[in-house]
This record gives C-alpha cells, sequence and structure tokens, in this order.
C-alpha cells in the first residue's frame, strides 16, 4: 500500500474516523491493527517477519533490564537476530554474487550465484529503528516496556515503517504511553503537511523522475544529458524522500502523533557535514549516535578520525543498498567531509555562500553514484562529448522549473518568516490554508501521468 | 509559511485549552478543510471532447496496404513494415500506438480500418500474456484523448465493456475528476511546465518533444537484457470469466462485420537464460483455453511463445526486444506469411 494509493487514503481515513472516540489503549490497538493491515499488504509474509522483530527485541529489552549481568550477552543476540535477518534479506545475494566472482577468478569454483530472495520493504528502516531501542535500554538512554502493544507499535507504526523517520525511543513510546486528544491546530498542520508531501511527490519527483529514467536508459546520453540526468535525479530523490517524510509525519499528526523531522533545507546546506544534518536527519544522527561515537567519534587522533568518518559512511552507503556503487557514494561523501573539515581548519576557507554553492555541486554529482549501479555507464558518459545540448536544456530547465515550489519553501521556513506566521491562530490559519490549497491545486494540475514507487521503498 | 506547527501551539493542549479557544480552533479548521475543497472545484473546466481523427483514416486509404498491424510498443520494437514488406512482397502498415491495449485496438479496427476506402485483408494484433482478455484500453496512462480521436460518437458497445469492468479505484477516480475539472489528465496545462522549460532552453515544446522521442527511441535504450531479475509474465485471471467481459468478442464481431480476417499474435515474455518460456501453469492453460476459443470462432492464431530463434540475450527487458533485433524478428515473421501468403499464416 502507497501513500499515494486510494487505498491508503481510505485506510487513514478510516482509521482518523474511529480514532478519535477511543480510549488510549482503543487507539493504540487500532493503530497496531491498521499497522499490520498497512504493511501485510503487500504479502502477508511480511507481517510474520515484522512481528519476529517486535518478539526478539521486546524480549531482548525485558531481558537486558531485568538481569543487569547478562545485559551484554542479551544485547549481542539481539544485535546478531536483527541484523542477521537484515543481512540474510538485504546482503545475502551480494555477498554470494562477489563470492562468486572472487571464486571463479582465482578458479576455485564456478556456480550460479543468484539468490532469489525478497527484500521485504522497509526492513532498514525497523532493524535500525527497532536495535536503537534495545541499545538504548542498555545504555539507559531509556527505559524498558513492559506492555508489548506499546513496543510493537512503536517498531511498526504504519506511517513511518517503510521509509522512516527512524524514530528514538524517547520520542515516539512516550506519545503512544499519554492519551491524546483531538486538537484542531495539529489536524489542520498535519493536513497541510500531508498535502505538501502528496505535491512534492505527484508533481516534482515523478514528472523529473520521468527525465531521469529517460536519460539513464538511454545507451550513450552524452556528457550534458547525463550531468542533466544526475542534477534532475537530485531534485527527484529530495522530492521524493522527502515527500515521502512529509506524508508520513502529517498522517501521523492527524493521529495526535509528532514524527522527528527528517529534513532540514539540505539544499541550503553550507558544507557536507552541515548537509548530513539537513538530509536523513534521523539516520546520520543513528549512524552518529549508535556507530561514530561507539567507535571514538572526534575525541581520537586525526588518523582514528579519518577511519570513524570513513567506516561510518560506508556502513550509511551500504545501508541504502548491497552494491558497490552505494558503498562508493558513502566513501564520496567521507572524502568530501575531511576534505572540507582540513580545509576550513587550516585556512579558514569553506564557508558562507561560496561553499554552499560548491557543497551542492559536490552533492549533486555524487548522486550519480547512487542514481547508477553502472559505473561503466558514468564514467564512459560523464565527460564524453556534449550531445543534443538544447534538449538538455530544455530538460535541464524543466526539471529546475519543477524544483521552484521546494527553493520557494526554503524561503518562507525561515525562522522569522515563521514566527510570523504563528502570532496568532488566524494567521497560522491563513498560512496552512494557503499552504494546502496551493500544493492541492498543483496536484490536480500538474501531477505525473504515473506515479512511481518511492525510491526509498528499495531500502 | 511552514507546515510544521510553531511551538507555542504544540503544548497548547497540554497546558489545558479552554472550551472558546477549541471551538475557535476548530471553527478555523472546518474554514480550512472548506476553502481547500471548495476553491479547487470552481476552477478549471470540463473539457471539450476531442473530434474524430480523421487523418488515420486518410494516411489508411493512401497506404492501401494489404495487411494492417495493431498493437503497442511490443509491436514496434519487433516489426519494421517497410523491412516487411520487402521480404514478403506485402504491403503492410503499423497502427501500433505506444501503451494501448484491447479497447484502443476495437476502436481502431471499428473506426479507422473499418472506415478506409482500401481494407485491408488481414489483420495482426500483437499482444503478451492475457492483455487480448483484459477489459482496458491502456495498459499505463489512460488517454481520454486518444479514445476520443478514434471514437465516432458514443461507442455503446466500447462503453459497455468499460463500465461493466470498472474497478472501486476507477470510480473514485472518475467521481474525483467530475467534482474537480482540473484534475482531468487531458489538460493541455498538464504540459506547462515542460512548455516553460522548453521556452527558457530556446526552443517550443513540441520541438523538445519531436527531439527527445527521436533521442530517446527504443534503438538508443541501453540493453539490461543481462539483469538476471526476469519480469514475472503478468496474469488476473482463469480464461472464461475474463473472456466474455473483454474487448475480444467485440474484437472477433468487428473483424467479420467488417469482412476483414483476424489474427492475434501473442508475443513470448523473455524466456529463461535457458531458453525455458517464462510461463506459469496458469497462464499455460489460459493460452490453451484461448486458442480453443478462437479457434472456435474461426480466428487465426499466433503463438510465439517458446520459439526456438527467440532467446533471453534479444530482450530490451521482460517483453521489448533490443532495437537491433528487430530486423530479425521480422524476418521471423515474414516466413510465418511466405508459405502461402493467405489461409494459414
Amino acid at each position: 500500500m502507497t501513500f499515494q494509493s486510494f487505498d491508503y487514503a481510505a485506510l487513514l481515513l478510516a482509521v482518523f474516523a474511529a480514532y478519535w472516540f477511543l480510549p488510549r489503549r482503543g487507539q493504540n490497538a487500532l493503530l497496531l491493527i491498521a499497522s499490520y493491515v498497512f504493511y501485510a499488504y503487500v504479502d502477508p509474509r511480511l507481517a510474520l517477519l515484522l512481528g519476529g522483530y517486535t518478539i526478539v527485541n521486546y524480549l531482548a529489552a525485558r531481558a537486558i533490564d531485568s538481569d543487569r549481568k547478562h545485559a551484554r550477552l542479551y544485547l549481542v543476540l539481539a544485535v546478531l537476530a536483527s541484523l542477521g535477518a537484515l543481512g540474510f534479506f538485504k546482503y545475502a545475494g551480494f555477498f554470494v554474487s562477489n563470492m562468486a566472482i572472487v571464486l571463479d577468478s582465482i578458479g576455485l569454483a564456478s556456480f550460479d550465484s543468484t539468490l532469489k530472495i525478497i527484500l521485504p520493504v522497509g526492513i532498514s528502516f525497523y532493524t535500525f529503528q527497532s536495535l536503537g531501542y534495545v541499545i538504548d535500554v542498555y545504555v539507559g538512554r531509556t527505559h524498558v516496556r513492559r506492555d508489548f502493544a506499546d513496543t510493537a507499535l512503536f517498531i511498526g507504526f504504519f506511517p513511518q515503517l517503510v521509509a522512516g523517520p527512524i524514530e528514538r525511543a524517547s520520542n515516539l513510546l512516550p506519545q503512544f504511553e499519554r492519551s491524546r486528544k483531538f486538537r484542531p491546530d495539529q489536524v489542520a498542520s498535519g493536513l497541510s503537511l500531508l498535502t505538501w508531501g502528496l505535491f512534492k511527490k505527484l508533481v516534482i519527483a515523478d514528472n523529473v523522475g520521468v527525465i531521469v529514467d529517460r536519460i539513464f536508459s538511454t545507451s550513450e546520453p552524452g556528457a550534458a544529458m547525463l550531468w542533466v540526468g544526475v542534477f534532475a535525479f537530485g531534485i527527484q530523490i529530495l522530492a521524493d524522500f522527502s515527500g515521502y517524510t512529509d506524508i508520513a509525519r502529517g498522517s501521523a499528526r492527524l493521529l495526535g502523533i509528532d514524527l522527528s523531522p527528517n529534513f532540514r533545507h539540505p539544499w541550503l546546506a553550507s558544507s557536507p557535514a552541515d548537509f548530513w544534518r539537513r538530509w536523513h536527519i534521523t539516520l546520520s544522527t543513528w549512524l552518529r549516535d549508535y556507530v561514530y561515537i561507539p567507535l571514538g567519534g572526534n575525541r581520537s587522533g586525526r588518523r582514528r578520525i579519518v577511519i570513524n568518518v570513513v567506516i561510518t559512511f560506508v556502513l550509511g552507503g551500504l545501508w541504502h543498498g548491497a552494491a558497490w556503487n552505494f558503498v562508493i557514494w558513502g566513501l564520496f561523501h567521507a572524502g568530501l567531509i575531511l576534505i572540507w573539515r582540513s580545509g576550513s581548519r587550516e585556512n579558514g576557507r569553506f564557508t558562507g555562500p561560496v561553499s554552499t554553492a560548491i557543497t551542492l555541486l559536490f552533492i549533486g554529482a555524487g548522486w550519480a553514484l547512487f542514481r547508477e549501479g553502472d559505473l561503466g555507464f558514468i564514467g564512459e558518459n560523464l565527460f564524453s562529448q556534449i550531445r543534443e545540448i538544447q534538449l538538455a536544456a530544455a530538460l535541464g530547465a524543466t526539471a529546475l522549473l519543477y524544483s521552484l515550489p521546494i527553493w520557494l519553501h526554503a524561503i518562507i521556513d525561515r525562522p522569522r518568516l515563521r514566527a510570523y506566521w504563528a502570532r496568532t491562530d488566524v494567521i497560522r490559519t491563513v498560512g496552512l490554508t494557503a499552504v494546502t490549497l496551493a500544493s492541492f491545486i498543483g496536484i490536480l494540475l500538474l501531477r505525473a501521468d504515473v506515479s512511481a514507487d518511492f525510491i526509498y521503498f528499495r531500502f | 509559511m511552514t507546515t510544521d506547527p510553531p511551538c507555542n501551539s504544540q503544548t497548547a493542549d497540554e497546558q489545558g485549552t479552554p472550551g472558546s479557544t477549541r471551538r475557535r480552533a476548530t471553527l478555523l479548521l472546518a474554514a480550512m478543510l472548506i476553502v481547500v475543497l471548495v476553491v479547487p472545484t470552481l476552477l478549471g473546466r470540463a473539457r471539450v471532447a476531442e473530434p474524430f481523427d480523421q487523418s488515420a483514416v486518410d494516411r489508411l486509404d493512401s497506404a492501401a496496404p494489404e495487411i494492417v498491424f495493431l498493437g503497442n510498443s511490443l509491436l514496434e520494437t519487433r516489426i519494421d513494415t517497410g523491412y516487411l514488406d520487402e521480404l514478403a512482397g506485402v504491403r503492410s502498415a503499423s497502427l501500433a500506438v505506444d501503451g494501448t491495449g484491447p479497447g484502443a485496438w476495437y476502436l481502431q479496427l471499428k473506426n479507422v480500418i473499418g472506415a478506409s476506402a482500401n481494407r485491408p485483408q488481414r489483420v495482426f494484433i500483437f499482444f503478451h500474456d492475457d492483455l487480448i482478455t483484459r477489459p482496458i484500453s491502456f495498459t499505463g496512462r489512460k488517454d481520454n484523448t486518444l479514445t476520443e480521436r478514434l471514437s465516432r460518437g458514443i461507442e455503446a458497445d466500447y462503453r459497455l465493456v468499460v463500465s461493466n469492468t470498472e474497478t472501486f479505484d476507477d470510480r473514485i477516480r472518475r467521481v474525483f475528476t467530475t467534482i474537480y475539472p482540473l484534475a482531468d489528465a487531458s489538460s493541455p496545462d498538464r504540459n506547462s511546465v515542460g512548455s516553460a522549460g522548453a521556452f527558457l532552453a530556446g526552443t517550443s515544446r513540441a520541438e523538445a518533444s519531436a527531439a527527445a522521442d527521436r533521442f530517446f527511441d527504443f534503438a538508443n535504450r541501453r540493453a539490461f537484457a543481462n539483469n538476471p531479475d526476469i519480469q514475472q509474465p503478468k496474469f488476473h485471471g482463469v480464461f472464461d470469466f475474463v473472456a466474455e467481459n473483454s474487448f475480444l468478442p467485440l474484437l472477433i464481431g468487428q473483424a467479420n462485420e467488417l469482412s476483414v480476417e483476424l489474427i492475434l499474435v501473442r508475443v513470448s515474455a523473455r524466456p529463461m537464460d535457458g531458453g525455458t518460456p517464462n510461463e506459469p501453469d496458469v497462464l499455460a492453460r489460459y493460452t490453451s483455453d484461448l486458442s480453443d476459443y478462437l479457434a472456435t470462432n474461426g480466428v487465426h492464431y499466433i503463438d510465439m511463445t517458446g520459439h526456438p530463434d527467440i532467446d533471453a540475450g534479444m530482450y530490451y527487458d521482460g517483453y521489448h526486444l533490443i532495437n537491433r533485433y528487430r530486423s530479425f524478428y521480422t524476418e521471423i515473421f515474414s516466413e510465418l506469411l511466405l508459405p502461402d501468403r493467405g489461409d494459414n499464416p
């Protein structure tokens, strides 16, 4: 069930209609049922997997709490179980095919390396979220939950189940544990956020996606066209993923739940490190808190910091997909961060609007590694002859025009303007109405003919 | 305007919202909903239907083909009519339109081929899997403009199939478009951003579209045939159930009425790497039922599934052929036509 389908609208509407008449436990039960219906809609077996994750991590957290002496063992078992399942579903094919290549090349063995394992949608997201809970219980950042239903809802809450935001127990669980009352202002902002997210997906991402797909499916697009494709993909993926997040957060807000923000105008980032503070925030903070800092973070020597950054970003790249291009994409970002870090520390460069423009350029170019698994194709075309310059310009201009609402949002979402819009409830409602109305009319008028799956559903 | 609520409103409820404030907030929410839902109904107006496209008939008249092909991009990537004419010594024409299905082919047969002064002797329809009995006019986006350009008046038979098989989703979409005329997928406003982009690049949308069609043609596409993920054949139900609710009886009836020989050609999905047809048992049973049904109704049927000369390496994806194999496929097909140029293709 995807967010842009009428099926999802029907589910959300039905849940919303019943939800506000129920007591807290009833609300949670309804959300839990809706979450499993939502997930099983694609394939009922997926609900079993999600249930398995929930049971393992619930029991592990309980065991850690009740038997502190062996807490480390329970933590390791939970981590192994969760990462084992993730590894099997997501990385087994990658590992086996690469092993086959290595063994074949040294003449040891030759075998069919094609594994047919389905990738359960959203597995990377709920693996990290449930692991985060267990680790937080272990280190004492949150207390253990004895209510199985609340824990199950935390891991499976349908608006954020398949593509985040990756929530922390300390933010989401307390919201399920307290009573929620219908708040019109929260519903209004939820509707507005949901419509704006749909606009980004159906109008910007899907229309720009058509341009991107056509360019990347051409055998010899030439340099100009491929560069247009790469930067257009940067627009597509931001609109697609932040659109998903906004729909998720908007849906949750209709139900009185506030999910964490996942984007903060990443195109305005003044450095690659700043980009990661603005892009997929819940993943980058997860990696920071559960990988980078435990590795030593910034507290160790220069050489060790380099290693920590590289490990964290390679893992971040691999989290996105089991393919070498994601590893290289991670290395590319690690390299950018280290170069910026050394440049700004030693001679004060790489700051201000120039740095923002250069960051945008490098991050944009890096999407080539993310979008295309065949690096040979990138190498052959990205610096090849320029063909069809006018067509490339027309497609690039079209993609840029589609991105204008995102730029506009970045401008009007500045703190001073936010404060202005928040002055009175009437002004606030006028603003929300304007955004919602414009988004809705935009969807009616400009939506793409066919809506593709969300890009992050693959991860 | 940010869509995130300001900080002070986040905690309003926790601080204890007075009744009047709650009523006021509810009224504001109601006002917002009314404005958002009602204003777009006032914008745009129902689009005037496109007239029938007589030029398609005129082109067919001047070409005076003996054979006409109907189908979508699967036909486009398989048959080169010019080359076929050389090989088989026949005059042929293709009316293929990307993304079309049986409903559109029925309208082409009835209103374009049927209206031609030089009616062909034979009409070949190319389809994949069970598409021929699916009650659809388009495999992807529904192109209302094309439907209108192929229609003469109400097209009651066509409408009957469409309305009998309309899904819940279709109904919601139809009601939605009635309430919000702006949502009509055929509105020219849908192309406004592309037109502006072309203008900024110093060209027109028509020129940019033509250049894009050339540049992104199937002939220039990358081959993904080495991808081990083989698309699964699409199958939607047992034959008896779907046939009676489909356009197939209409196609057969129309061909009989026009005294045109109808030949259905089922193209094969990309076979497995060993050459085994990529066809589950349920689809094989369907195919057998389809073959019997067509034989009973006097319709010729060619099933290309399992053809020994067609292998997985020729495929661009699950169904389309790589452009360089188009001529080869045309040669294979011409051999089916050559033996007698007539009765038994």
